[in-house]
């Protein structure tokens, strides 16, 4: 094993544990109802709640996005009933610095505005969002392309908070002992050195 | 143009005969006057207008959920959304 594919693997076990402590924090939230009805509601909720601000949101540079996407992440895995692997996370990782990349080496000439890694991951988030029916606009999916649709949501905003969070502003930092989107950001930083 | 006290008035002989005929028609009632089937069928139109647009508001729930898309086909379990690498 190389040493760059050696340093992919364990930012993304450290990415996977990161994303399974996300889940223990929301897990209070999801099970505080006694009944699963009531419980599926919770994630539900979240889940719309927070799809709404991500898509209606713009991307910013200060990290705003972070704790919505986060829940939408989460409050998706735990309706669809999936969890992340580190082969998951490491084809995510390899995904961004791939995107982040070809992306650099743009060509202007022919005027298309593809915009950064995270324009275009946050693109495909929202619209899988959207197809999913999990935000306030109509969607014309029927249930099981619902569902693979928020499938698919869940894989574009893995990637869309990995390139959202080498995209924030260098002069900033989160806190030292914090595992937040600073800390994902150091994280992929180093991938790139 | 106002018609003040102490001018004469401006309108020409046409005007005024236009304004007596209207305030004549005013008077009698016949002013603005449609027969009644052209009022049956403007009547009819605006509330066709509104209906059909009361429909389309109404029946839009039920368009939604009509579509399957053969790309989602592609992923017949969840999981299989999430791009993995292969090791």
């Amino acid at each position: 094993m190389s040493r760059a594919n050696s340093r992919t693997d364990e930012a993304a076990r450290a990415l996977n544990d990161w994303f399974a402590s996300v889940l223990r924090s929301c897990d209070p939230i999801f099970q505080m109802s006694e009944t699963s009805a009531h419980r599926d509601a919770v994630v539900h909720a979240m889940l719309t709640r927070n799809a709404k601000v991500v898509v209606d949101s713009e991307l910013d540079a200060e990290g705003r996005l972070y704790p919505a996407v986060c829940k939408a992440l989460a409050a998706a895995c735990r309706q669809l009933q999936v969890e992340t692997s580190i082969r998951h996370w490491k084809a995510a990782l390899q995904n961004v610095l791939a995107t982040s990349d070809q992306l650099s080496r743009g060509d202007e000439a022919v005027g298309l505005a593809l915009g950064s890694p995270a324009a275009v991951f946050k693109s495909l988030f929202d619209e899988a969002l959207i197809n999913a029916g999990v935000t306030d606009r109509p969607t014309i999916l029927v249930e099981e392309n619902r569902r693979a649709s928020l499938g698919l949501a869940i894989n574009w905003g893995m990637r869309f908070l990995l390139a959202y969070a080498i995209e924030l502003s260098a002069g900033r930092v989160g806190r030292r002992e914090a595992k937040d989107v600073w800390w994902i950001r150091g994280l992929v930083e180093r991938l790139r050195e | 143009m106002p018609i003040t006290k102490g001018h004469l008035d401006p309108r020409s002989r046409a005007e005024r005969r236009a304004d007596e005929e209207v305030l004549a028609k005013f008077e009698a009632g016949k002013f603005l006057s449609f027969p009644p089937d052209r009022v049956a069928a403007a009547i009819r139109h605006v509330e066709q207008a509104y209906a059909s647009r009361t429909e389309g508001v109404t029946n839009r729930p039920r368009w939604a959920g009509l579509i399957h898309d053969a790309v989602f086909d592609r992923f017949p379990a969840p999981i299989d959304c999430l791009e993995t690498v292969d090791e």
